[in-house]
C-alpha cells in the first residue's frame, strides 16, 4: 500500500489532502451518535462528512474565501439524505457544487448518482470527483465536470447513475475558483418533475420503510423516487421509518481478539515510537480523545493470551487463556503534564459477576503525564468499558476482550 | 577534425539527416551503464537492423528522422498501401517528409531489399519504432526516477534500471505507445510523445504493481464498474453471464459491510449477507433482463470468479490499453497558449506578475517547475522560510502562487480575447508547460553561460552522445581516441555543468544545498536533459 507521501510524490499534480487520525474519530464520533438505516448507510455518512468537512477546507483556505461554502441543505437534514443517497452539495457565489466521494482503488470515472443531475432542486453546477481512503487517511480531488458534461455522460438506468471518464475530467481546481468572479453561474436545463398525490407517496413510504441493507433508490421508478426524495418533508419521514425501524446497533465494542490480527477499528492508531510492550509480542494502539479544549490520548495493550491452569471449589482444574490489559491515558505531547481531576476508570465484570470499577484521577497540582490503571486480567468474550472524565466532559468507549 | 564534422552536421540538417545518422537512430539500443557511480546510457547498435535499414534509406533525401518515424508508425499501423495516400492528401503540409520517403521507396519498388520491406512493412516497421524509442525510455525512466522515485521510499523498491526496463518492455509495443499519437499535429515529435507517454504509464505501473496482493474482498469491495466490466469482457464473458456476474457484485457492494476494518483484512461475507444478496439479486433479476435463476449457495463461488478474472486482467496485456488511454495526453495546449501569445504577449505578462511574487515563491516555483525537484526536497531546502511541514501542503501552495498568476493573466487576457475565455477554461491547464518552459530557461541560461566556456571538441563529444546517440567506440575512433574511455569525459563535464549550477544557486539565489542529499543527483539529471534537449551544442 502506498503512502499519502509517496502518491503525493507520484501524483504530484492532483490534489492531496490528509484526514489526520483526529478529524476521522470525531467524524466517525459523529456519524455514531446519528441514525441510519443500516452499516452501510453509515458507512456512507461517514465518507460524506470527511469529505464534506475536508473539501470546505480546502476551499475556504485556497478559494481565498472569507467565509466556509455554505452546506445545501441544513445540516441537521443530511443524515436523511446519505442514508439512501452518496453525495452532499455546498454553495459558492451563488454556484453550487456537488461533492461525490468514491473509495474505488482504481479511480476510473466519475460516477455520480442521478438524483444529483436530474432532481431540479438538487442538481449542482459542477461535481467534483473526490478519492476517498480513510483508512490510509487521506482524500484527492481529482476534477471536477460541469452540469452539462454529466448530462452528456454515460447513463446507466438500471443503477441511476451518470458516469464520466476520468480523462473527461476538468482538472485545475483554480480554474473553477478564478473563473467563478467573471461569468455568471451557466442556467440549467432539467425537466421538472412529475407531482405525486400524498396517498401515492404515503404508499411508497410504507413500502419502502423496510429496513434493508441497503438503500431504496432502486426499488422504484425513478421519477417518483425523485419526486419523492426531493421533498424534505417526505424524506425526513422516510428516514425516520426506516432508521427508527432498523435494528439499533449495539454501541460498537472494540474487540481486542482482532487486534490479535492486526485488524484495528477506525482511530486506534500505532504509538508513534516502539516500545517494550510490541517488542513482548504486545499489540498496543493509541486514540486521541477530546475533553473540552484538552486532547488526551488513551493507550491499550492486549498482551498475548495466555493459557493458565484454574481450579475452583466449584469444578476441576482446567485449563483456560488469559489476556492481560494496559490502560492508560497520556497528554498529546511529550512530557506534556495531565490537566489536574483528569480521571480514568474501566468498569467491568467480576468473577461473580458483579459490576466493579477501578479508577485513578490526577490530583490537582500534580506534573504527572501519564496515568495508569492497575494490570486487567480477562477471558476471551468478557467486557469491558473506560472511561475519561475531565470536569464536565466525560468519553467512554466499549471493549470485549 | 571537430569543427569539420560539425559543419557538416550543420550541412545534414538543412538537407534533413544523412544516411547514417538515420540508420543509427532506427537501429541503436540503450544498455544503462553504472560508471564510477552515475548511471548512464551506453548506446549500442543492432547489426541485423542496420542491414535491413541500410538499402531503405536513401542519401541526401531531405526528410528529418522524425518523418522516418512517423513514415515507420503509418507502416506499422497500416497495411494498405492505399491509406498512406489518404493520409497524405489529409495533412500535405506537416507530412511533407512522409511523402517524399513514400515516394522514393515506391520509385525503387524493383529493388530486392525494397521489394522485402514494401511486401512486409508492418513488421519490419514494428521493430525499427522500437529501436527509436530507447532514447525516450531511457529519458522518461531517469526522469521518472530522479522526480518520483528517488526522492520517496520507493527507492527501495525500484532502481533506476527497473524503470527503464518497465518503459522498454512497454515501448516494444511501439505501435500501442502510439496509438493516439496524432500524426497530423506538427509541435510534437514521435519521441517526445512517447517519452511523455511512457513517463505518465511508469506511475501507473507501479501503483498497479502494488494492487497485485489484495485480497479478494478488498479488490471486489474496492472495484470499480468501469474494470469490472473491462476484465469481465477480458476473460470471455458472453452479454447474458456478464450481465449475470455485474448483478452479482451490484448486490454483494449493496450489501456487504466493510466493518472499517484494514481493507486488505477484510473477512468474506457472511452467510446472512450471502443470503441477502441471493435475495436481492433475484429481486433485481427482472430490470437486469436475467432469466437464469442460481442458488445462494453459487454467489460466493461467482464471486471468487470475478475476483480472478479481475486478477488475470490487472496482469494481462490489456491493462496497457487501458493505461495508454488513461495517459492519453493531447500536445496542444501549448501551442494553443502560443497562439494566445502571438496577440496578447503571454511572455511579457508571466515575466512581470512572476517578478511581483515574494521571493520565497519565485524560488519555489523555480525549482518546482524548473529543477522539477520533489515536494519533500523542496521542503528540505526551504523549510525554515515555507514553515510547512507535509508534502501535500507544499503542493497546494505551489498551486495557490500559480493562481496568483493565472488570475493576473485571465485579467489581461480578458481584456484581449474575452471569447477565448468564454468558449473554454482548459487553456489554463497549457500554463504549467508555460510556466515549465519559463524557468526551465532561468536555470538554462546560466548553463549557457558555461557551455561557451567549453572548448569545441568538448562540445562535439557531448553533441555526439547526448544528442546523436553515437556508440563509444564510434566516437572515440572519431576522435582518435582509443584508449581513453570516453564515459569518464562525458561525466566530468557534465559535473562541470552540475558545479556552476550549484555555485550559481547557493551565491544569488541563497539556498542551502547542505539540506538536501538528493539535489546532486537531481541537478545531474537535469543537466543530462538540458544537454539533450536544449543545449546548442554543435557550433
Amino acid at each position: 500500500m502506498l503512502s499519502l507521501d509517496d502518491l503525493v510524490t507520484l501524483y504530484p499534480d492532483e490534489t492531496w489532502l490528509e484526514l489526520s487520525s483526529h478529524d476521522r474519530t470525531a467524524v466517525w464520533q459523529q456519524v455514531s451518535s446519528q441514525n441510519y438505516s443500516s452499516l452501510n448507510a453509515r458507512e456512507r455518512a461517514y465518507q460524506n462528512l470527511l469529505c464534506l468537512q475536508a473539501v470546505s477546507r480546502l476551499l475556504t483556505e485556497d478559494f481565498d474565501l472569507s467565509q466556509p461554502p455554505q452546506v445545501w441543505v441544513e445540516e441537521h437534514e443530511l443524515p436523511s439524505i446519505w442514508d439512501v443517497v452518496n453525495g452532499s452539495a455546498i454553495e459558492i457565489n451563488r454556484r453550487r457544487l456537488a461533492i461525490v466521494p468514491c473509495d474505488d482503488t482504481n479511480f476510473e470515472e466519475l460516477r455520480v448518482e442521478q438524483e444529483w443531475i436530474d432532481i431540479p432542486t438538487w442538481a449542482a453546477h459542477y461535481y467534483l470527483a473526490v478519492q476517498i481512503n480513510p483508512q490510509e487517511g487521506w482524500l484527492r480531488v481529482l476534477g471536477y465536470a460541469t452540469h452539462q458534461q454529466m448530462q452528456r455522460s454515460h447513463h446507466d438506468p438500471l443503477e441511476c447513475t451518470y458516469s464520466l471518464d476520468r480523462q473527461q475530467l476538468r482538472k485545475d481546481l483554480h480554474a473553477l475558483g478564478l473563473l467563478k468572479d467573471w461569468f455568471p453561474p451557466p442556467n440549467l436545463t432539467i425537466a421538472p418533475l412529475p407531482l405525486l398525490s400524498d396517498r401515492t407517496l404515503e404508499a411508497w413510504i410504507k413500502q419502502l420503510s423496510q429496513t434493508t441493507l441497503y438503500s431504496p433508490r432502486l426499488d422504484m421508478p425513478f421519477e417518483q423516487w425523485a419526486a419523492l426524495i426531493s421533498n424534505s418533508e417526505w424524506r425526513r419521514v422516510l428516514y425516520e421509518q426506516r432508521s427508527q425501524s432498523a435494528p439499533k446497533p449495539a454501541c460498537p465494542k472494540i474487540n481486542l481478539s482482532q487486534w490479535a490480527y492486526a485488524i484495528f477499528e477506525p482511530g486506534w492508531q500505532a504509538l508513534s515510537e516502539p516500545t517494550l510492550a510490541l517488542a513482548r509480542g504486545s499489540h498496543q494502539r493509541t486514540k486521541p480523545i477530546t475533553l473540552g479544549d484538552h486532547t488526551v490520548s488513551l493507550i491499550v495493550t492486549r498482551e498475548p493470551t495466555e493459557t493458565v491452569m484454574t481450579e475452583t471449589l466449584e469444578e476441576p482444574p482446567k485449563l483456560r487463556p488469559e489476556v492481560g490489559i494496559l490502560l492508560e491515558a497520556k497528554m498529546i505531547g511529550a512530557d506534556t503534564p495531565l490537566c489536574a481531576n483528569l480521571r480514568l476508570s474501566v468498569l467491568f465484570h467480576d468473577e461473580s459477576g458483579h459490576n466493579d470499577t477501578i479508577e485513578q484521577q490526577i490530583p490537582a497540582n500534580s506534573f504527572r503525564s501519564a496515568i495508569q490503571l492497575p494490570r486487567l486480567l480477562g477471558k476471551p468474550g468478557e467486557e469491558f468499558s473506560v472511561t475519561l472524565t475531565l470536569g464536565e466532559f466525560s468519553f467512554t468507549e466499549a471493549f470485549v476482550v | 577534425m571537430g569543427y569539420q564534422l560539425a559543419a557538416n552536421m550543420r550541412q545534414s540538417d538543412r538537407m534533413g539527416a544523412s544516411k547514417e545518422s538515420i540508420v543509427r537512430e532506427f537501429s541503436t539500443f540503450c544498455v544503462p551503464q553504472n560508471c564510477y557511480g552515475y548511471r548512464v546510457p551506453n548506446w549500442v547498435s543492432d547489426r541485423s537492423l542496420q542491414r535491413m535499414l541500410r538499402p531503405i534509406v536513401r542519401e541526401n533525401l531531405s526528410v528529418n528522422k522524425d518523418a522516418w518515424a512517423r513514415y515507420f508508425l503509418l507502416r506499422a499501423q497500416q497495411h494498405d498501401p492505399q491509406f498512406l495516400d489518404r493520409f497524405v492528401e489529409t495533412a500535405p503540409e506537416v507530412n511533407d517528409g512522409i511523402w517524399t520517403i513514400h515516394d522514393q521507396l515506391v520509385a525503387r519498388r524493383e529493388e530486392l531489399q525494397t521489394t522485402d520491406f514494401l511486401r512486409e512493412p508492418a513488421t519490419i516497421a514494428h521493430r525499427l519504432l522500437s529501436a527509436y524509442l530507447q532514447p525516450s525510455c531511457w529519458y522518461a525512466a531517469q526522469h521518472f526516477y530522479s522526480t518520483k522515485i528517488a526522492p520517496s521510499n520507493l527507492s527501495h523498491e525500484y532502481s533506476l534500471e527497473d524503470c527503464f526496463q518497465i518503459a522498454a518492455e512497454n515501448a516494444t509495443q511501439s505501435t500501442k505507445i502510439l496509438q493516439n499519437f496524432q500524426i497530423g499535429r506538427k509541435n510534437t515529435t514521435i519521441r517526445t510523445y512517447a517519452e511523455k507517454t511512457l513517463e505518465k504509464m511508469l506511475a501507473r505501473i507501479i501503483q498497479l504493481n502494488t494492487m497485485r496482493n489484495d485480497s479478494t474482498w478488498k479488490l471486489l469491495r474496492y472495484l470499480s464498474q468501469k474494470e469490472l466490466t473491462a476484465a469481465l469482457q477480458a476473460d470471455g464473458y458472453t452479454n447474458s453471464k456478464m450481465a449475470q456476474s455485474c448483478l452479482i457484485w451490484r448486490c454483494f457492494k449493496e450489501i456487504y459491510q466493510t466493518r472499517q476494518v484494514q481493507q486488505n483484512q477484510l473477512p468474506p461475507p457472511t452467510e446472512l449477507q450471502l443470503q441477502e444478496m441471493h435475495d436481492r439479486y433475484r429481486q433485481r433479476c427482472k430490470p437486469y433482463g436475467i432469466t437464469t435463476a442460481i442458488s445462494a449457495e453459487s454467489i460466493l463461488p461467482n464471486l471468487e470468479a470475478i475476483a480472478q478474472a479481475v486478477r488475470q486482467y490487472r496482469s494481462s496485456d490489456a491493462v496497457l490499453d487501458r493505461l495508454l488511454q488513461e495517459t492519453h495526453h493531447t500536445t496542444d495546449g501549448l501551442a494553443d497558449l502560443m497562439r494566445v501569445e502571438q496577440v496578447t504577449q503571454i511572455g511579457t505578462i508571466v515575466a512581470q506578475s512572476f517578478a511581483e511574487l515574494p521571493e520565497v515563491a519565485q524560488i519555489m516555483l523555480n525549482l518546482w517547475f524548473g529543477l522539477e525537484l520533489s515536494h519533500a526536497e523542496i521542503l528540505r531546502l526551504l523549510k525554515p522560510e515555507l514553515k510547512l511541514e507535509k508534502q501535500y501542503q507544499l503542493s497546494r501552495q505551489i498551486k495557490r502562487y500559480k493562481k496568483t498568476l493565472v488570475l493576473l493573466l485571465i485579467q489581461k487576457l480578458a481584456a484581449q480575447n474575452y471569447e477565448i475565455l468564454q468558449q473554454d477554461d482548459s487553456f489554463i491547464d497549457a500554463l504549467d508547460e508555460y510556466l515549465s518552459h519559463y524557468c526551465k530557461n532561468y536555470f538554462y541560461t546560466h548553463l549557457d553561460t558555461h557551455l561557451q566556456q567549453l572548448q569545441s571538441h568538448e562540445r562535439l563529444v557531448l553533441y555526439l552522445h547526448h544528442q546523436q546517440h553515437w556508440e563509444q567506440s564510434k566516437i572515440l575512433e572519431r576522435f582518435n581516441l582509443t584508449t581513453i574511455d570516453l564515459l569518464p569525459q562525458v561525466i566530468r563535464l557534465n559535473l562541470s555543468f552540475q558545479s556552476h549550477l550549484k555555485y550559481w544557486m547557493k551565491t544569488l539565489l541563497k539556498i542551502d544545498l547542505s539540506r538536501c542529499q538528493s539535489i546532486d543527483a537531481r541537478l545531474t539529471s537535469f543537466v543530462e536533459i538540458w544537454l539533450k534537449e536544449s543545449a546548442i551544442l554543435e557550433r
